[in-house]
């Protein structure tokens, strides 16, 4: 399982999306590179202490098969109280913790299943209004591959 | 009061949150009385049976959108299904 944790990483992917917006915008990379503001850490660090990021872009576990449409990212934080890793996404109701960060990204997945199991496979006249919201975002996210 | 995860599964099931058996991990999903899903769900880690501190509990009362203390009385008893169900009635969870 890999973790884009470093931050020469991420900087490279800040990088290369910049390159790929300046192309779109016409601008030259010399030019544009030189009126970027320089890639410190503090351009970059969403919060102070989020130490890791998991992406997923494709699960397939439990029985279920399913498909990101936009691959997924989810900032991942040491509790150093607990010694846990934490990550919360509010937007889908997430609020997981675990002992590693690879048993956090297998919690997370199947996360995923339960809930493409319990709410998006479920009758809609089934599920409270705040389930329904939630259907809707995992909709826009996930698709299942048959 | 120790809260061991037992126990709080025991209170939780008794008090509608049925197991998801799709999945490997301990999820448990909130369902009313008269069958609806809220969109509550909670996660067990798996683990030892020890007392669980109140940042974990804090947690857990987060997923179920109570308060710690409210969540306290969620698994000792006092407060009862159609309670809980009242007090996601209010929030929005049910109609």
């Amino acid at each position: 399982m890999k973790h884009s944790s470093s931050r020469s990483a991420r900087d490279d992917i800040y990088k290369d999306a910049l390159i790929r917006a300046m192309i779109i915008n016409g601008e030259s990379f010399g030019v544009g590179l030189h009126h970027t503001p320089p890639f410190t850490s503090s351009d970059q660090e969403e919060a102070p202490d989020v130490c890791s990021v998991i992406t997923i872009s494709d699960i397939c576990e439990s029985g279920f098969h399913l498909r990101f449409k936009h691959q997924y990212r989810i900032e991942v934080r040491k509790n150093q109280q607990e010694s846990v890793y934490d990550a919360i996404d509010e937007r889908y109701g997430i609020d997981l913790f675990a002992s590693s960060l690879d048993e956090l990204e297998e919690l997370i997945k199947e996360q995923f299943c339960m809930m493409w199991n319990q709410y998006i496979r479920e009758d809609e006249t089934r599920l409270g209004p705040k389930a329904r919201i939630i259907v809707k975002k995992l909709k826009e996210l996930i698709e299942e591959v048959s | 009061m120790a809260f061991k995860k037992r126990k709080i599964v025991e209170s939780l099931t008794r008090k509608g949150f049925v197991e998801d058996r799709h999945t490997s991990h301990d999820f448990y999903v909130f369902e009313s009385s008269n069958g609806i899903k809220p969109g509550i769900d909670i996660h067990f880690s798996h683990g030892s049976d020890t007392d669980l501190k109140d940042e974990i509990l804090s947690r857990m009362a987060r997923k179920v959108s109570l308060s710690l203390a409210d969540f306290k009385k969620l698994i000792r008893c006092p407060m009862s299904q159609q309670l809980f169900e009242e007090k996601l009635r209010e929030q929005g969870y049910l109609e």
